[in-house]
């Protein structure tokens, strides 16, 4: 029942967030080639009649444009985060409710179903993002050739210098593992408190519950940062983190090591935290209006 | 006889407001019935918390001897007096929709059923007018071969010639060992094709009889007994 609830989720969420990233990609190409354009032009017209003001002009060009792309794609995983969420919404406390709680399933799939589509277009989101922002490094930022060679050069060091340096000190297969998986574990927990604020506010409002949700997040969430420094203070000094130096690579990677897997255990514990009160709520005090 | 339906000391409280108190039911399989009572009178707070909409305040629910939850909403089959169905869907949509998660649902029933009233299966809901959704809605329900169908006014609130088509839905496409619990303040409407009624008053069933008995003892068609008992 799972695979079918996240297939009919997903088929609802694609109808917006699909278009949305096909968007982010083609705007990107479209920022990307009026940039290079713009540098181009512009710096043949410069080296011609040597003019600084118009070299200053198309700097100023490229910037802007750099920015607006930047705040394009900061904006689309917002809009990504709140149709999201706007899902949850309607299918759980709008009207579609009557038709979600009368399925024959139980409520841990309810939730789980729109935990990971939304998780898995969280995802999404964030690759279009990074392949966007590649694009526009790459071909959006240089005048002589059609990739910029630097950016090139910058990727391929990472992979053929500073892993391989990386690997004398830390095991760096099991560092990008514990990144994964922290990286998935604090979406989790992220997604499940909105999703938890939007369940809280939808029971206590009887009118704007889409404030009373918003309301409600910023209260969790103050919770959750309260939580999250009392913990991390806890294992610092537990640990006995507070008292290492940083001054050799061997203590950095055991404190890297050491946080990567408390963070884990927060964001676990916040996840399974925030499932189970959602999970209380529709199963020992649905009320759908 | 057995039971499809047993409620047990039934209570629903909303803040001050008693919408449901101590109620006690139980309901035969095969029945149709109607829950009769004006408006605010509790029908559809009893139909939502058997649906498992609702939490009750107080009380027990079984159906089909179970407590509600997962496996009773395989057995019922609730027609809300709202539209539910999501607006980008397209008929087609619904019913794979329904096809996926109820393994009683009639596929064929249904498209005859929508065949006969010409609604394109590619149309999607927000294209339909309100009639037709609710018409829409009323086949998915009607398609399935559940047993207890909980019909939450089935036909407030439209023409008499849709009201016709919905009640010749639900009588020519119920199973007999089924029991169909419509909520409803039309009585004349639906009079002719209920077995039992229920009359619900602020929260409280006054009468619970099979409607020929009120025929013979009494010598008055539901719906005048409805407005004796009813009158303002």
């Amino acid at each position: 029942m799972l695979k079918k609830l996240m297939k009919h989720d997903f088929r609802a969420l694609s109808r917006t967030l699909f278009p949305l990233q096909i968007g982010i990609l083609g705007g990107g190409l479209v920022a990307t080639l009026l940039t290079v354009l713009t540098i181009r032009i512009g710096e043949n017209t410069a080296r011609s009649d040597g003019s600084a003001l118009l070299r200053a002009l198309i700097m100023g060009v490229s910037a802007t444009m750099s920015v607006l792309i930047g705040i394009a794609i900061m904006a689309s995983a917002l809009v990504t985060l709140l149709l999201i969420c706007y899902h949850f919404y309607r299918s759980f406390m709008g009207d579609e409710g009557y038709l979600t709680f009368t399925l024959p399933v139980s409520t841990d799939k309810l939730i789980l179903s729109k935990l990971f589509t939304g998780m898995i277009w969280t995802l999404i989101n964030a690759v279009v993002i990074v392949v966007t922002l590649l694009i526009f490094s790459v071909f959006g930022t240089t005048s002589n050739s059609i990739a910029n060679m630097d950016v090139l050069k910058a990727i391929r060091m990472f992979f053929t210098d500073v892993l391989p340096q990386a690997a004398q000190y830390v095991n760096v297969p099991l560092m990008i593992i514990e990144t994964i998986v922290i990286g998935i574990l604090g979406l989790a927990a992220q997604m499940l408190e909105i999703y938890f604020a939007i369940v809280v506010g939808g029971q206590v409002a009887k009118k704007h519950k889409v404030l009373a949700a918003i309301g409600m997040y910023l209260l969790i969430n103050m919770g959750v940062g309260i939580i999250t420094t009392t913990f991390m203070s806890i294992v610092t000094f537990g640990e006995g983190l507070a008292n290492i130096a940083f001054d050799t690579v061997q203590e950095v990677s055991r404190f890297m090591t050491s946080a990567f897997g408390w963070y884990g255990v927060l964001f676990a514990g916040l996840a399974v935290l925030f499932f189970f009160l959602i999970r209380s709520i529709f199963k020992k005090n649905l009320n759908l209006q | 006889m057995q039971s499809i339906l047993e409620v047990r000391a039934l209570s629903k409280r909303y803040g001050s407001t008693l919408a449901l108190n101590n109620v006690d039911l139980t309901l035969p399989k095969g029945k149709i019935i109607g829950l009769l009572g004006p408006n605010g009178s509790g029908k559809t707070t009893l139909l939502k918390i058997v649906a498992g909409l609702l939490t009750p305040t107080n009380g027990i629910v079984l159906v089909d001897n179970q407590p509600v939850g997962e496996g009773t909403k395989a057995l019922i089959s609730y027609l809300p007096e709202r539209t539910y169905l999501p607006d980008w869907m397209t008929v087609d949509d619904c019913l794979d929709y329904f096809a996926d998660f109820y393994a009683d649902f009639d596929m064929a029933r249904a498209r005859e059923m929508l065949t006969r009233l010409n609604v394109p299966a590619n149309k999607r809901m927000k294209q339909l007018s309100k009639g037709t959704r609710e018409k829409m809605q009323l086949v998915l329900v009607m398609s399935r071969r559940a047993k207890l169908y909980l019909l939450d006014e089935p036909i407030g609130g439209v023409d008499p010639a849709t009201r016709d088509y919905i009640l010749d839905t639900i009588i020519g496409n119920y199973d007999n060992e089924a029991t169909i619990l419509i909520s409803t303040h039309l009585i004349a409407d639906v009079e002719k094709v209920l077995d039992e009624f229920l009359f619900l008053k602020e929260g409280v069933i006054t009468m619970h009889d099979t409607t020929d008995n009120v025929r013979e003892t009494q010598g008055k068609s539901l719906d005048e007994l409805f407005r004796e008992v009813f009158r303002c």
